[in-house]
């Protein structure tokens, strides 16, 4: 036992060492729905109704962001603002000043949870609904959105998301 | 507009018929090119593509009739669109 795992004993715990190996599709029946309590409240209701919550910190990633763009009237010198951006084209009239990059989302309680069943086993795959980790999801233009749920692995101590599967879904039908 | 999803086939919300929307290549892709420019590229072909958020049924109607090929990402999570199901008669 050294100096540094009494210090920080959580950074030097043992992680299970389980790779799971996802499958390409997910069948409906077969995949368990795990709900995301996202307030105190929530939280308390599901210990009542026999789950086990498993809490998580919510972290922003700096990856996702929108954009804002502001352009100024040539004759006029009145402002104006457009969302969707389509490259620095704006007219003759206009010319653009400024543009503005935000992070779209806010969560009241920085903290949520996944709700467990009491009868989840290691290695068993589930679809969670509301998903707490921040991780890019679709983009238009330049605009970065979160994935909003996505499949993943129960290792008895964590989850671990299928990304590849995350980043293949998506939500524009090209033709 | 109106995107049939049984039939692959786009209509407008008066009901008029815009395009198929059926692509040849097995897995389409939207690709992003560079950080902030707002171009966006298919990963199987170089055909000119028209994202449809935030757009008007009449811009799309524009694009489409003045276009060779034309070729439509349709976002399903915009406001203007209504995904059904059941052919429209």
């Amino acid at each position: 036992m050294s100096v540094f795992s009494i210090l920080w004993p959580n950074r030097f715990k043992k992680r299970s060492k389980f790779i799971p190996v996802f499958p390409k599709q997910y069948v409906r029946a077969e995949v368990r729905m795990i709900k995301t309590a996202r307030n105190l409240k929530e939280i308390n209701q599901g210990v009542e109704d026999g789950f086990d919550p498993f809490i998580l910190a919510i972290k922003p990633n700096p990856e996702i962001k929108h954009h804002i763009g502001l352009m100024r009237h040539k004759k006029y010198g009145t402002y104006s603002e457009f969302k969707q951006m389509r490259g620095d084209d704006v007219g003759d009239d206009y010319i653009m000043t400024h543009r503005i990059e935000y992070y779209p989302y806010f969560f009241e309680p920085h903290y949520a949870a996944y709700l467990l069943p009491k009868d989840i086993k290691v290695g068993e795959f589930v679809w969670l609904e509301d998903l707490i980790q921040d991780l890019e999801g679709d983009y238009v233009f330049c605009n970065v959105s979160r994935a909003k749920s996505g499949p993943a692995c129960w290792t008895g101590e964590r989850f671990i998301l299928d990304l590849e599967f995350i980043k293949r879904r998506r939500s524009f039908i090209l033709g | 507009m109106i995107y049939d999803f049984q039939l692959k086939k786009l209509y407008s919300n008066e009901g008029i018929f815009i395009k198929d929307v059926i692509c040849p290549f097995k897995d389409p892709k939207i690709e992003r090119i560079g950080n902030l420019n707002s171009e966006v590229n298919c990963t199987q072909c170089t055909r000119n593509l028209l994202v449809t958020t935030g757009l008007s049924d009449s811009q799309v109607i524009d694009w489409v009739s003045k276009q060779e090929h034309p070729c439509l990402a349709i976002d399903l999570n915009d406001q203007n669109l209504t995904v059904i199901n059941n052919p429209i008669y």
